[in-house]
C-alpha cells in the first residue's frame, strides 16, 4: 500500500509544474513560430530601404528565419541551451517528462526525448512529406497526359516540378533513417537511448520547422528553377526561392545533428560485447550514412546561404558580370548531391539486408563484405561529383578521371547486389510481405545501377544529360529501390512499434500495384528519354504523347499501390492482428525486448556472447 | 544473438558513470567540430575557387556605374580589406583561447578553482566579444570600398564583387562563430560561480568541451586570415 502511494506522488509529481516549458507542444511551436514569421516580415520596415530591389527577399528571408526561431522556441527547443547559459540544469524528474513518461499520445506532439517516440515522430513526418511531394508527383505527371499546358500554366508547373523534386529527397532521407535509425538502432546496440537525447528530438522538429517554408514557396510564387535551384537562375527566380533556401540550411542542421548523434549512439553506447563485428547490418548502414552526411550536407547549407546573400544582401558569388560563376553552385551543390544519394541509400539497403536474412533463414552471406561494400559506397561517393557537370564545359580534363570513379562505384554497389542474392541464395523463404519489397528492390536497383553506369560514360552523358532517360534513371534509384525499400521496412518493424501486424494481404496488393507501376511508369520514361525528349518542360511534341500516356498511367497505379499501404498503416495500427513481441522470431536485440518497449529499453542492459546472424545454426554456437 | 544471450547483467542501474558520460560526450563534441571544419573547408573552397577563376577580370575590379559621375563605365580597382585589423581580430580570438585553456587547466589542477575559473571565463568571453566588434568593424569597412550598378533610373543598388562577397562569407562566418563562443564563455561563467563547473569529479569537463571549439575557432581564423592575406589580388 505504501509503495502504491509512493508511485502515485512520484506520478503526480513528474506529470505537473514544470511551469511554462511544460505546456509547449506543436500548438504552441505554429504560434510561435507564425508571432516569429510576422516580426521577421514587419521588423525590416525600421532596417531596410524598402525601394531597393532586394527588399521583398530581405523580408522574406528575415520572416522564415523568424518563424524558424520562433518554432524552435514555441516546441521548447531553446529550454536546453538557455538553462544550460543560466545554469538551471534538468532535474531527474525533468528528464523524465522530457521523455515522455506518463504521458500517452500527447507525448507524440511534444519535444520528446524517447528515442522510440522520435523514430514514430519521424515515421509520421515522412509519410506526410512523401504524400505532399507524391501529390505534387501526380499533378506534374496528370499535366503530362498529352502535349501542351492543361490545369496549371509553365511557371506552376515549373514550381510544382521544383517542390516534388526537393520535398522527396528531404522525406527519402529521413524515410529510414528517421524512424528506424531512431526506433529499432538504439535497441540494436544494446543502448537505452541515443546518445544525446534531446537533440535527437532538435533534429526531429528541425524537420518540421524546415518544412513549413519549404512548403510556403508554392503560395509566394513558388521557384521556378528546378530542385536543383541552378544559378544564376535561383538568383532570378522569385521570392519563393528565399523560404526554399532558409528551408534547406534549416534542414542541413538536422541532419547535422542527426549524424552527430547516429554516430555517436553507435561508436559510444554499444553494450558489453556488442563489438563492431557484431553490429547488426542495419546499425552499421545508420553509422556509415550518418557519417556520410556529416560530410555531405555542409556543402548545401553554404550554397544556400551564398544563394540568400546574393539575392537579399548584393553579393556576387554566381553573377559572372560582378566576377561570380554559376560553376561555383553547381560544384557546391553535387558535393553534396552525390553523396545525399547514398546518405538516402545505404539505410535503406542496411534494412533490405536485415530482411534478406531475417526471412532467409541464413546468416548474412559475407557480412564484412556487406561493411566493406557500404564502405566503399560511401567514400567513393566524394569523389565523383563532376559526373554531373559532364555537359557544363566545367573542368573537361577532369571527365576522365571522374568517369572513372563513377564506374569504380559500380564494384561496391554491385557487392552489395551479390550479399542481398547470396544471403536469399537457397535460403527456407518465408515469402512474407517484407521479403516480396526486398525482391522488388533487388529488381529495380539493377535497372537503376545499370542505367547509371550507361549515364557515366561522358559520350553516352552528352547525348542523355537533360532527357527523360536520366529522370528515369533516377527515378528507379529513389522509387524502385530507396521507397520499395522504405515501405519494406515499414512492413518488417511496424510490429515492434505498434504491437500488431500490418495485413499481409493488402500488402501483397500494394506491393504489386507499386511495382508493375514503376516498370510501366519509368520504362515507358527511359523510351522517351531514348527518342529525344527533354527533362523539366512543361509541354512536349506530339511524337512523346503515347510514351507520356503510358508513364501516367503507371504513375497512378504507383498513387494506388500507395495508397493501399497508407490504408493498410493506419487500419493495422488501430485494429491489425497482435504480433507479439518477436513475430519474425528474429534475432538481433530489439525483437527481444518486449512490445510496447519500456521507456528505457532494458531492464538489465544485455551481454552479447554471439553474432546476430545465427540463422539455421545451432543455438548459442557462438556463445 | 541468440536470447539466451540477454542473461548477464552489464549494469547496475539505469544511471551510467561520469566517465562514461564524458567520453560520449567528448566524442559528439569532435563531430561538430568536423561538421564545422567541413562548413570552413566549403567557404574557402568559394573564396579560393572565385580568385582563381576570376570570371571576366572581376574578381577585385568593378565598372564605375553611377551615370552622374563623369568616369562612368571607368573600372576601379576594390581595396583589399585591411590586413591588420583582420590578424588583430585573429590575435584576440587567439588570445581569448589561451586564456579559456588556460583556465580550465587551472581548473582541473586545484581543488577548489571554480570562483577564479568564473573570472577567467568571463575574460575569455569578453575577448570574443571584443573580437566580435573588431569583425563587425572590418565587414562595415567593407561597404566603404563597394561599387554600385544603376538598375533604374532612380535605384541605385550596391553589388560587391566576388572578393567582397567571399570576405562577406567569411567574416560572417568568423562573427556568427565569435557570438557562440562569448554565449558559451559566459555560461561557463554562471556555471562555475553556482559550482557547476568545478574541479570535483568530471565537472570540468564542459570547460573542456568548450576549450576544444574554442580552439578550433582560433585556429579556423588563423587559417582564414592566412589565406585571405597571402592569395587576394
Amino acid at each position: 500500500m505504501t509503495a502504491t502511494i509512493d508511485l502515485q506522488k512520484t506520478h503526480a509529481a513528474e506529470s505537473s509544474g514544470g511551469g511554462f516549458l511544460r505546456r509547449l507542444n506543436f500548438g504552441t511551436g505554429i504560434i510561435f513560430g507564425v508571432i516569429g514569421a510576422l516580426l521577421g516580415y514587419f521588423l525590416p520596415h525600421h532596417f531596410f530601404d524598402n525601394q531597393g530591389s532586394a527588399y521583398a527577399d530581405q523580408c522574406t528571408v528575415i520572416s522564415a528565419v523568424g518563424w524558424v526561431v520562433g518554432f524552435w522556441f514555441g516546441i521548447g527547443a531553446l529550454a536546453g541551451p538557455f538553462k544550460w547559459f543560466l545554469g538551471w540544469d534538468q532535474t531527474h524528474a525533468d528528464e523524465m517528462y522530457l521523455a515522455g513518461k506518463n504521458q500517452g499520445k500527447k507525448r507524440y506532439w511534444k519535444y520528446c526525448t524517447d528515442h522510440k517516440v522520435v523514430g514514430v515522430q519521424y515515421l509520421v513526418l515522412a509519410m506526410v512529406l512523401l504524400g505532399a511531394g507524391g501529390i505534387l508527383a501526380m499533378l506534374i505527371r496528370t499535366d503530362l497526359i498529352s502535349p501542351g499546358t492543361h490545369f496549371v500554366n509553365q511557371q506552376v508547373y515549373n514550381s510544382f516540378l521544383s517542390l516534388h523534386g526537393m520535398l522527396m529527397i528531404i522525406s527519402l532521407i529521413i524515410a529510414v533513417a528517421g524512424p528506424w535509425g531512431n526506433f529499432v538502432m538504439p535497441i540494436q546496440c544494446g543502448a537505452r537511448d541515443m546518445a544525446f537525447p534531446r537533440l535527437n528530438a532538435l533534429s526531429l522538429w528541425t524537420v518540421v520547422a524546415a518544412a513549413v517554408p519549404l512548403l510556403t514557396t508554392l503560395f509566394i510564387g513558388g521557384i521556378q528553377d528546378g530542385w536543383t535551384t541552378y544559378a544564376p537562375i535561383s538568383i532570378q527566380t522569385g521570392i519563393g526561392m528565399n523560404t526554399f533556401a532558409i528551408a534547406i540550411i534549416t534542414f542541413v542542421i538536422s541532419t547535422t545533428v542527426a549524424g552527430v548523434n547516429t554516430v555517436c549512439t553507435i561508436m559510444t553506447m554499444r553494450t558489453t560485447g556488442m563489438s563492431l563485428d557484431r553490429l547488426p547490418i542495419f546499425t552499421w548502414a545508420s553509422l556509415i550514412g550518418g557519417a556520410l552526411g556529416l560530410y555531405a550536407m555542409p556543402f548545401f547549407a553554404t550554397a544556400m546561404t551564398m544563394t540568400i546573400l546574393d539575392r537579399s544582401a548584393g553579393t556576387s558569388f554566381f553573377s559572372a558580370d560582378s566576377g561570380g560563376t554559376g560553376w561555383l553552385w553547381e560544384n557546391m551543390f553535387w558535393l553534396m548531391g552525390h553523396p545525399e544519394v547514398y546518405v538516402i541509400l545505404i539505410p535503406a539497403v542496411g534494412a533490405l539486408l536485415e530482411i534478406a536474412t531475417v526471412f532467409s533463414r541464413k546468416p548474412l552471406f559475407s557480412y564484412k563484405t556487406a561493411i566493406g561494400g557500404m564502405a566503399g559506397i560511401a567514400g567513393l561517393s566524394i569523389l565523383v561529383w563532376a559526373h554531373h557537370m559532364f555537359t557544363t564545359g566545367w573542368a573537361p580534363q577532369l571527365g576522365g578521371p571522374f568517369m572513372l570513379t563513377t564506374e569504380l562505384i559500380s564494384i561496391p554497389t554491385g557487392i552489395i547486389f551479390l550479399v542481398a542474392v547470396g544471403t536469399i541464395w537457397r535460403g527456407n523463404l518465408w515469402m512474407k510481405t517484407p521479403l516480396i519489397w526486398l525482391m522488388g528492390f533487388i529488381a529495380n536497383f539493377i535497372i537503376g545501377g545499370v542505367t547509371g553506369i550507361y549515364l557515366s560514360d561522358i559520350p553516352v552523358d552528352n547525348t542523355m544529360h537533360g532527357t527523360m532517360f536520366v529522370v528515369a534513371h533516377f527515378h528507379y534509384v529513389f522509387v524502385g529501390s530507396v521507397l520499395f525499400g522504405a515501405i519494406g521496412a515499414v512492413y518488417f518493424w511496424f510490429p515492434k512499434i505498434s504491437g500488431r501486424f500490418l495485413d499481409e494481404k493488402l500488402g501483397r496488393i500494394s506491393f504489386w500495384l507499386a511495382f508493375i507501376g514503376v516498370q510501366v511508369t519509368f520504362l515507358a520514361m527511359f523510351v522517351s528519354g531514348l527518342r529525344g525528349m527533354p527533362r523539366r518542360y512543361a509541354s512536349y511534341q506530339p511524337i512523346f504523347e503515347h510514351t507520356n500516356v503510358i508513364s501516367t498511367i503507371g504513375a497512378y497505379i504507383i498513387m494506388a499501390g500507395m495508397l493501399v499501404s497508407l490504408a493498410n498503416i493506419i487500419l493495422s495500427w488501430r485494429s491489425g492482428e497482435p504480433s507479439g513481441p518477436n513475430p519474425w522470431q528474429s534475432k538481433t536485440l530489439e525483437w527481444l525486448v518486449p512490445t510496447p518497449v519500456p521507456l528505457e529499453n532494458f531492464e538489465v542492459l544485455p551481454v552479447i556472447e554471439s553474432d546476430p546472424y545465427t540463422y539455421g545454426e545451432k543455438e548459442g554456437a557462438h556463445a | 544473438m541468440s536470447s539466451n544471450t540477454i542473461t548477464h547483467e552489464a549494469d547496475h542501474g539505469h544511471h551510467e558513470a561520469p566517465e562514461v558520460v564524458e567520453g560520449r560526450q567528448r566524442l559528439g563534441i569532435w563531430l561538430f567540430i568536423v561538421g564545422d571544419v567541413i562548413m570552413l573547408a566549403s567557404f574557402l573552397f568559394t573564396y579560393l575557387y572565385l580568385r582563381g577563376t576570376n570570371t571576366g577580370n572581376g574578381w577585385m575590379t568593378y565598372l564605375e556605374g553611377d551615370t552622374s559621375a563623369a568616369n562612368f563605365g571607368k573600372p576601379v580597382h576594390e581595396k583589399v580589406l585591411s590586413s591588420g585589423l583582420n590578424w588583430a581580430i585573429v590575435a584576440v580570438t587567439v588570445l581569448s583561447a589561451a586564456v579559456i585553456w588556460f583556465g580550465e587547466k587551472h581548473l582541473r589542477s586545484r581543488q577548489k578553482g571554480a570562483g577564479s575559473f568564473s573570472l577567467i571565463a568571463s575574460l575569455g568571453a569578453i575577448l570574443a566579444l571584443a573580437a566580435t566588434v573588431l569583425t563587425i568593424m572590418q565587414l562595415r569597412s567593407i561597404d566603404e570600398h563597394i561599387p554600385y550598378h544603376v538598375l533604374s533610373q532612380n535605384a541605385h543598388e550596391f553589388v560587391y564583387t566576388a572578393y567582397g562577397s567571399a570576405e562577406i562569407l567569411l567574416n560572417g562566418s568568423s562573427l556568427l562563430h565569435l557570438i557562440i563562443l562569448a554565449f558559451l564563455g559566459f555560461g561557463l561563467a554562471i556555471r562555475a560561480s553556482k559550482g557547476l563547473v568545478s574541479s570535483e569529479g568530471l565537472k570540468w569537463s564542459q570547460a573542456r568541451f568548450v576549450r576544444f571549439f574554442w580552439v578550433w575557432v582560433a585556429l579556423g581564423s588563423v587559417i582564414t586570415a592566412a589565406v585571405t592575406s597571402l592569395v587576394n589580388k
